[in-house]
């Protein structure tokens, strides 16, 4: 009768990865039973076979349908790191991340929740808001690192960063944006939300995952998002803005860029 | 295509050259084809899916970490879009017409000799975690090592899943009286 080591056995052998011992083993076996043996011979076939399935060529226009999509998309945003793609990636990297995650993610959820309660997360006065009406930098604002303004139909969003002493600020500025939804995403080893201020109170609603805040507009919003930067160099974020029908995305600079990026 | 060749190309890709990005295309468009019509076994589907990962690919391409491989980095991206082709499928067709294929006798499978599509139709029974590693190793010839990176599990996972894979294969082919020569 075949077990399950005869099984691995054969099927290490199949596969070119047994040991002296195994192989050893299995000649053993081979001689004493002939269902092994049967069963040798069927796993060798069930191999050629697969190993016949060709390769099939591509549709002949398959290559022309890309190049048209790309063009009609336009080009990639700039290059930075691939953290935003693969989180998971990073835990695995810092282990020491991975339980960080939940423990996080619940502090900056509760945080969040009392901001939406109060309006408010550690509340400074007005004129310190990141955020002009026309998105200019202002004195005492910490530096303008990055700005963008993405737009979907009339809707637009413009968008800047900042250093200052407490952080990094994310000032957002939403106009004729109903319905719309701002989401930004971030390494949370390198960012950690500290805030978010809402200039405009309205029916707004914020929401986190590990490593990034969802904001839903239900009319124009504007205000800010604090994050603490674990170092001082760059840490990009990933801004996305979605609207029924469409989404456009950019990323933003929390630090000068050298050239070589 | 060497290694720097690849990062080249990426990186004039990311300064929105198209006509770099149409050299990746190129060197992997038909490996990753063959990938999607095996996982879905329908060429059109494979044709969206394939040319949807090139798209998602050129979009997020300042995502790619260039410190692993531009193929491994797009053959998560097209697995995905295979993935979510396939859980469609399951949603629109409760009973799929590319897996009920008619019954043929065993005698009419092996005069026609199908074997391409003998093995295609076992294939779609088993789980996408056993199909994507059969195929990997015997669509793409990769080793055990290979596979693990590109599929990111351990070595001893991908070998012990693809040994399962490969048995319960057999036992699909010979619950249908099909026996590979």
């Amino acid at each position: 009768m075949i077990d399950g080591q005869d099984e691995r056995l054969l099927q290490d052998e199949l596969e070119g990865v047994a040991t002296p011992e195994g192989s050893k083993r299995l000649r053993d076996r081979l001689a004493r039973s002939a269902e092994v043996r049967a069963r040798r011979q069927e796993l060798e076939a069930l191999a050629r076979a697969l190993d016949r399935v060709p390769m099939e060529e591509v549709p002949p226009d398959f290559k022309e349908g890309v190049m048209a999509a790309i063009a009609a998309a336009g080009r990639p945003s700039p290059a930075r790191k691939g953290w935003l793609e693969n989180p998971g990636g990073v835990a695995r990297r810092h282990p020491v991340l991975a339980w960080g995650y939940p423990f996080l993610a619940g502090a900056v959820a509760g945080g969040l929740l009392i901001a939406l309660a109060t309006g408010n997360l550690a509340p400074r006065p007005r004129t310190d808001l990141p955020v002009s009406g026309a998105m200019l930098p202002g004195p005492g604002r910490g530096a303008l690192v990055d700005h963008r303004e993405l737009s979907l139909g009339t809707a637009r969003v413009a968008l800047e960063t900042r250093r200052a002493a407490d952080g990094v600020r994310v000032g957002f500025d939403l106009a004729r944006a109903p319905g719309a939804e701002l989401t930004m995403e971030f390494d949370i080893a390198a960012l950690q939300p500290v805030g978010l201020r809402w200039e405009r109170p309205g029916r707004h609603r914020a929401e986190l995952e590990a490593g990034s805040v969802r904001l839903r507009v239900m009319e124009d919003g504007r205000g800010t998002v604090l994050l603490s930067p674990s170092s001082a160099g760059d840490a990009p974020i990933l801004v996305r803005f979605r609207r029924e029908g469409g989404s456009t995305e950019a990323v933003l600079h929390t630090a000068a860029v050298g050239p070589g990026r | 295509m060497t290694a720097e060749d690849e990062e080249t190309l990426v990186l004039r890709s990311l300064a929105g050259d198209q006509r770099a990005f149409g050299e990746l295309v190129s060197a992997h468009q038909r490996v990753l084809f063959n990938i999607a019509q095996r996982m879905l076994n329908d060429r059109e589907d494979a044709r969206d899916v394939t040319q949807t990962a090139f798209l998602k690919a050129w979009q997020k391409l300042h995502t790619y970490d260039r410190r692993s491989k531009f193929f491994s980095w797009i053959y998560r991206i097209l697995l995905n879009e295979a993935l979510n082709q396939l859980r469609q499928r399951r949603r629109l067709d409760p009973l799929d017409e590319r897996m009920a294929s008619p019954e043929r006798s065993p005698e009419e499978r092996t005069e026609a000799n199908e074997i391409g599509a003998i093995v295609q139709e076992g294939l779609m029974k088993l789980a996408a975690e056993h199909r994507q590693l059969i195929i990997l190793r015997h669509v793409l010839h990769l080793s055990h090592r290979e596979m693990a990176g590109l599929v990111n599990l351990p070595e001893k996972t991908v070998k012990s899943r693809l040994y399962t894979g490969r048995q319960l294969l057999g036992g699909i082919l010979r619950q249908r009286g099909i026996r590979p020569t």
